[in-house]
């Protein structure tokens, strides 16, 4: 394994190590993530960053991280990593089988990595977003202000087998590896979705207002980081809108009576109806539902 | 989050007030505004915490009672050089057909409007455009294509718009512009800025390639008509 960069002694001060994650076997969906992109919706560039941004923020909390440190984002099934340098890493979100040199370990356990230790993670087995922070964040490259990646933007998009990821190794660990906080994923069971009347919702019949409120959901396949769709038909009669300002967690509903509830990677602007704004902590809940679970919205009086 | 709506239409008196209405409160109210986003008859203001119903009711009032000031809008045009039909445009023979104007007068019908720059979504840089001639609107492909090409200047409803990265789309594909519309590593990502004035100008295939040249070389200049 190539070993370029060793300690480096400037004033007497030890500089940490540029380190590579080696990904011997790819899988899945995976992706560096941070808080997002944020200034720039006026020209059209989405927000991005980590889907569940509970299950982020975690993750850098546990390994006391700067809160904007970026994570790998991992989802369906997980890759095998091979580590050049000493670091200590932590998983948060999904459930997965995760194993270190073979052991297997826990989520919410800080791992401290050898040199050339290697992290396999099997597949998504609960939930649908499993982050890796590790300590002092990954050190991908700025685009327009923030590591997350995003087809058009960074020069990446999803890692595959081969790919390196930089990190800076340290051989001191600032944090405490013995105790560690018992995750569970329960928190992302709530079927409840809260959310806020979006522009459009006055211009539904009282008749669909109730239909969509009494309605269990089920989250579809055609879901990705732009957007979750959801199987029920709910046939409308809305008008389509002058192209508009959307969000992450904004609800639009189609001509064809679909409901998308719009992700982290979504497009600043849409033409069809917005009838809910989920609440943040509604687009976490909502990221980490697999394909067949259900949510029920419920409005919150703002 | 609060949302303003004005009247379902596309124009210059709007986008006028919106500019002036952004303006105001990016410099009035900068502290506790995280974001504002112009759509073509909505203007959204993201606050950093919920805003009250009377706090609100104040601001709106005096948002309302602003003057308008004319030089808002941009005088600015740029001209976007367009190599139509063929490969490129490979939309425009159907279209042609579809609405009994020949290839020529749709050219030149497309050619013959200023059109305004509102904003950009959809892509990074994609421009939403007002002013397409009545005549050349044209309901979206019932059925999306999976790539149009970088560059396409393409038709869709009442708008016209240049696909500024590879994107699936179902918009009507007329020609293409060898300019770069979005450059992620520039110190300007985009040129045009919100509320300047577009220009199509048609240009042949050798001129294309000239300019797709000087762009890959970062050699070009972008003209003002």
């Amino acid at each position: 394994m190539s070993n370029l960069f060793n300690m480096v002694n400037i004033n007497g001060k030890m500089l940490k190590t540029p380190s590579y994650i080696h990904f011997v076997k790819s899988a899945g969906y995976c992706s560096v993530q941070d808080q997002g992109r944020f200034g720039f919706a006026d020209l059209g560039v989405p927000y991005s960053g980590a889907m569940d941004q509970f299950s982020y923020t975690l993750a850098n909390k546990l390994l006391r991280n700067t809160e904007d440190s970026a994570v790998l984002e991992i989802a369906i099934a997980g890759p095998t990593m091979v580590f050049e340098m000493a670091t200590r890493i932590v998983f948060t979100g999904a459930q997965a089988d995760i194993f270190h040199n073979g052991n297997p370990i826990q989520l919410g356990q800080i791992i401290s990595l050898n040199a050339e230790d290697e992290i396999m993670v099997g597949k998504i087995i609960r939930g649908q977003w499993l982050y890796m922070g590790i300590e002092g964040g990954l050190e991908t490259p700025i685009f327009m202000e923030s590591r997350s990646w995003y087809a058009g933007i960074s020069t990446f998009s999803k890692i595959q087998k081969g790919d390196t990821v930089c990190y800076l190794s340290e051989e001191k660990f600032k944090g405490n590896t013995l105790s560690h906080p018992k995750l569970t994923s329960t928190w992302f069971e709530e079927e409840k979705i809260n959310v806020y009347k979006g522009p459009e919702w006055e211009s539904l019949p009282d008749r669909l207002k109730t239909q969509i409120l009494f309605t269990a959901f089920e989250i579809s396949r055609n879901s990705n980081r732009m957007g979750i769709q959801l199987e029920e038909f709910i046939p409308n009669q809305l008008d389509q809108l002058l192209t508009s300002p959307v969000y992450p967690g904004t609800v639009q509903l189609t001509p064809a009576g679909k409901l998308i509830v719009l992700m982290r990677d979504a497009q600043v602007t849409g033409g069809y109806p917005r009838i809910f704004q989920l609440s943040d902590d509604s687009v976490n809940i909502i990221a980490q539902k697999s394909f067949g679970q259900k949510v029920k919205f419920s409005i919150i009086d703002s | 989050m609060i949302e303003i709506r004005w009247p379902k239409e596309i124009s210059d008196a709007i986008l006028l007030e919106q500019l002036t209405w952004r303006t105001f409160l990016k410099k009035n109210h900068a502290d506790r505004i995280l974001e504002i986003r112009i759509g073509f008859n909505t203007l959204s203001i993201l606050f950093d915490k919920n805003i009250s119903i009377t706090e609100w009711a104040d601001l709106y009032n005096v948002l309302q009672n602003l003057e308008l000031n004319q030089t808002i809008l941009s005088q600015s045009i740029w001209k976007i050089p367009v190599c139509y039909g063929g490969e490129y445009g490979y939309d425009l023979e159907n279209l042609s057909r579809e609405k009994d104007i020949s290839e020529k007068d749709l050219i030149q019908l497309h050619q013959a409007k200023t059109y305004r720059l509102h904003f950009y979504g959809f892509l990074p840089g994609f421009m939403y455009l007002g002013g397409l001639d009545p005549k050349l609107e044209s309901p979206r492909k019932s059925i999306p294509d999976r790539n149009i090409p970088t560059g396409s200047v393409a038709i869709g409803g009442n708008q016209t718009g240049i696909y500024p990265m590879e994107s699936p789309g179902g918009w009507h594909v007329i020609g293409r512009t060898p300019l770069r519309l979005f450059d992620v590593e520039g110190e300007e990502q985009v040129i045009p800025k919100q509320g300047d004035l577009i220009i199509f100008e048609e240009i042949d295939q050798a001129d294309f390639n000239r300019i797709e040249q000087l762009v890959q070389h970062g050699q070009y200049q972008w003209k003002n008509a």
